[in-house]
């Protein structure tokens, strides 16, 4: 009987996140003013898709799962959380951008119910997170404010960055080849979430009066030793990453593509150094090349990716009726493997869609910024979001080989979670400050000519 | 600053179209040859939920259905031994059709309602069935034909490459696979080796028709007046069984098979040359077949010296070849020079046996000029008419093909390559027999199958 229910909501489910699409969709159009429509009934019949996806998800869930109080419990605090969230941020923060609110919210359930499905365990902590990211982001929305100049702050964030960098080095203790994880009285994090916020600051402050190449200099040593401080414990995707955001900086502000490509070409040059300088990144490019030929060892997780995605078809296997255990550490880096091959390659390529939104509207976030500071701190944490979240798709899919980042909001990971709406919540408070500037000058402007006439 | 955020934008917008578009090319391009791996579990379990599709031949005859027993659905395999390895199976690792269409066999067309119907009615729902290119009845005759001989046949309809009969000798029941592997697997004679894809044979004589498309394609003529042998720096190669065959051209020395003129036309044409018309015969390349099989090699240094040369271009030395290969090669000529790609599996259809999906003849490859092909062509029908294969002529239509003898370790090889009606051909076979002796015996093998699939 629940293969009944379970064949035939696929298809709900795909139609659920194209609906959800569409309507992200028509409010672009309403914005450019090429659609009249109410923004605010779009959004809420966003809402109305993920609370289907929800109910229809956990009803699977119900059915399939052991403990059906744990299920209904969880199912029930979940889909509280998430009208509560959007309920609070349209009374509270209405000129926060929602777009990037509700996709945020369609993430955390897709990732609540794949973490249900794996292990409810985790999907229990992984809730408590998003709650606790949740309260974080509205917390960030509201205190910022009080930070008047945060650039005069450069060299603290500076300071902060190197010195956790230094730390974790010191300190910390190494998981998957990479020294990057560092306990505290019992308490395990990675350090890096909040570096890359610090450097996301520092960059920003230090970027923005730059013009020239030859100003940049006092920037460019500071970044040298960031980036080697990170090939020095090892965790090459975080190097990476940060690489990637200098370069936007030093793009954006420059405007010089010479120097754009070649400092892309001095990245390869150290790409191929740290290939023969380290074996565990020479591992790691031969399984990505060929993980046939090793495939019951090194090979054994990418290939295990690679039949899962395979064996979902459009629209999935079912929720519940694949095999996504079979991969190892599915639960972080392997998710997007889950899902497709559950919820089918349709959904999946929505899913990449709904990141694409946050991308999107963050990039128009940073357009619309007229603080040089904030303007610069939004093009870093979008581009940010985006490469963390290309990096990691990419290595599940044998595209790119794998760098150890998570998918943000579904991966399970109390620290990936709560940086990534750290991130959001940044973004939501420029988005509203520049929409309570605009005011404030559009008033300022009617004013003027009331006075002048 | 702005126009760069802009960029930004569109490249943040052109990396989720690449990582879509590689998510649907791994899907749609990549996917069949990794998913059937036998590291993947999904395989087996699906299989205890859903009930195995049939297989069937071109005209509907059922080869293999999941029959309900006490203890679940058992395979069952009408034909036994017949098409034993084309078909396969599933235990230990999988082999043949059963394995590498084994996701098909296991796809509901209609999942959702198929599951509904199956809870109403309180059956399991059945998955999809193949039909596939074979005819079942020129298959049960060339495995009887064939008798208690080993070795193996390959009949191809040359215009489409579908492949008509796969028949490997000695074979195995996989009704009772089970219970019987592992004798099976330790027996010397090797009943679960696929000898019509991965035997490996010194092709012998068969082997002329490719060095004469070299010749034709060189710009070699030759004529030669043999006297039964011809020697290379010390080495001599002989004419079956010492024969002086006098003045011989091309035509008449391939319907006579002679050495002596292949051995020195080849050393003619240069080992160089000789490589590269066997890769355009597809040597040592993939010959893109869905099962398994192994490819041909021709091995020759580009500085072999004259006896090796010499050696090789009668089919001796270090080549080696499948039945499946050579069925190919015939079809090439029976077809104008195009080499049409092998396939098994003509159709998909669901649990009524309605089609759901087609697969269509596609090239593989031009193995040399429609021209070439039309020559050697006529030389082997004149290889039947008044050479070595005057065994093949039957009355109803005339048979073009070429004998081959394969010197090895122990008895000789005896091959057959031919394919009819000669003006408008309808099927190519290749026929070879392990180890019987140097009288030609695969000759009459082939005719009669040839006949039988032409009368009817």
């Amino acid at each position: 009987m629940s293969k009944i229910l379970i064949s035939s909501f696929k298809y709900l489910f795909v139609f659920d996140m194209l609906f959800f699409l569409l309507q992200g969709f028509l409010l672009v159009l309403v914005g450019q003013g090429v659609l009249k429509a109410n923004k605010r009934y779009l959004v809420r019949r966003q809402i109305y898709a993920i609370s289907l996806f929800h109910i229809l998800s956990f009803l699977i869930l119900a059915f399939t799962g052991e403990n059906l109080i744990e299920i209904l419990v969880l199912g029930l605090i979940s889909f509280v959380d998430i009208i509560l969230v959007y309920l609070i941020f349209k009374y509270f923060c209405p000129q926060g951008c929602s777009m990037i609110l509700t996709s945020v919210l369609f993430l955390t359930d897709i990732g609540l119910v794949m973490l249900m499905r794996l292990n409810t365990a985790l999907a229990t902590k992984q809730l408590i997170w998003y709650i606790i990211g949740f309260a974080v982001m509205f917390l960030i929305i509201v205190l910022l404010k009080f930070i008047k100049k945060p650039e005069k702050l450069k060299y603290i964030f500076l300071l902060i960055t190197i010195t956790l960098q230094v730390v974790t080095l010191v300190m910390g203790n190494t998981r998957y080849g990479a020294t990057s994880w560092l306990t505290i009285k019992g308490f395990t994090f990675q350090p890096s979430e909040i570096i890359k916020l610090s450097f996301v600051f520092y960059l920003a402050s230090a970027f923005k009066d730059k013009k020239y190449f030859r100003e940049l200099l006092d920037v460019i040593i500071p970044c040298i030793v960031v980036i080697l401080l990170f090939v020095l414990q090892r965790d090459l995707g975080s190097a990476l990453t940060f690489f990637m955001i200098f370069l936007v900086m030093l793009y954006v502000t420059t405007n010089n593509t010479i120097l754009a490509i070649s400092s892309l070409c001095l990245a390869f040059f150290g790409g191929t150094l740290s290939y023969f300088l380290f074996s565990h990144i020479k591992v790691r490019l031969m399984t990505w090349i060929d993980p046939w030929s090793d495939i019951s060892n090194k090979g054994y997780q990418i290939t295990q990716s690679l039949f899962a995605i395979g064996s979902g078809g459009l629209f999935g296997s079912g929720l519940t009726l694949g095999m996504p255990n079979y991969i190892p550490v599915v639960e972080k880096d392997f998710i997007f493997s889950a899902i497709c091959e559950e919820f089918g390659l349709l959904f999946a390529i929505g899913l990449i869609f709904v990141y694409m939104i946050i991308f999107l509207r963050g990039a128009k976030i940073a357009l619309a910024c007229e603080n040089v500071f904030y303007r610069l701190v939004a093009t870093n944490l979008t581009s940010m979001l985006c490469f963390q979240v290309f990096l990691i798709i990419g290595g599940n899919i044998k595209l790119l080989p794998l760098t150890g980042v998570t998918l943000p909001f579904v991966s399970y990971g109390g620290t990936s979670v709560v940086s990534s709406f750290v991130i959001i919540g940044i973004l939501e408070f420029i988005c509203i400050r520049e929409k309570a500037n605009e005011r404030i000058s559009h008033r300022r402007n009617n004013t003027e000519e009331e006075y002048y006439g | 600053m702005d126009k760069n955020i802009r960029h930004l934008f569109w490249f943040y917008f052109l990396l989720g179209i690449i990582l879509i578009g590689y998510l649907l090319k791994i899907n749609f391009v990549d996917k069949e040859e990794y998913i059937t791996s036998s590291y993947n579990p999904r395989m087996k379990i699906y299989d205890e939920e859903v009930q195995r599709g049939d297989i069937l031949d071109r005209n509907d005859t059922l080869l293999v259905q999941s029959k309900k027993t006490e203890v679940g659905y058992v395979r069952n395999y009408l034909y036994s031994e017949a098409f034993a390895h084309i078909i396969g199976y599933m235990q230990n690792g999988g082999y043949g059709i059963e394995k590498q269409y084994n996701y098909e066999l296991q796809d509901l067309s209609k999942e959702a309602f198929q599951h509904l119907e199956g809870y109403i009615s309180d059956y399991t729902p059945k998955a999809n069935s193949l039909k596939l290119t074979l005819d079942a009845d020129l298959q049960k005759y060339s495995y009887e034909r064939l008798g208690s001989k080993k070795g193996g046949i390959v009949a191809i309809e040359p215009d489409t490459g579908k492949i008509l009969a796969m028949v490997s000798n000695p074979a195995f029941n996989p009704n009772t696979l089970s219970e019987n592997l592992d004798t099976l697997r330790t027996d010397d004679n090797s009943p679960l080796l696929n000898r019509a894809t991965q035997g490996l044979y010194p092709p012998g004589s068969i082997f002329k028709t490719i060095v004469q498309v070299s010749q034709l394609e060189n710009n070699v003529p030759l004529e030669l007046d043999c006297t039964g042998s011809v020697t290379f720096s010390g080495h001599r190669i002989n004419c079956f069984d010492g024969k002086k065959h006098n003045l011989v051209d091309s035509k008449r020395a391939l319907a006579l098979s002679c050495n002596t003129y292949f051995a020195t036309l080849g050393n003619l044409i240069g080992s160089k040359n000789l490589i590269k018309t066997s890769e355009d015969f597809m040597f040592n390349k993939e010959l893109k077949y869905p099962l398994e099989y192994k490819k041909s090699q021709f091995v020759l240094d580009e500085n072999a010296n004259e006896s090796d040369i010499g050696v090789t271009s009668i089919g001796q030395g270090e080549t080696l070849v499948s039945p499946l290969h050579m069925a190919l090669v015939t079809s090439a000529f029976a077809n104008n020079g195009v080499m049409m790609k092998p396939y098994v599996v003509d159709s998909i259809l669901d649990y009524n046996h309605n089609e759901v999906k087609k697969f269509y003849p596609q090239k593989l490859t031009n193995v040399t000029s429609p021209e070439n092909s039309v020559i050697i062509s006529g030389y082997m029908k004149g290889v039947v008419e008044n050479g070595t294969a005057t065994d093949a002529v039957i009355s109803s239509s005339a048979i073009a093909g070429k004998t081959g003898t394969a010197e090895n370790e122990g008895e000789d090889h005896s091959w057959f390559i031919a394919f009819a009606p000669y003006e408008n051909p309808e099927i190519a076979v290749a026929v070879v027999l392990e180890n019987i002796g140097s009288r030609a015996r695969a000759v009459p093998i082939a005719r009669d199958i040839i006949k039988f699939y032409l009368g009817n």
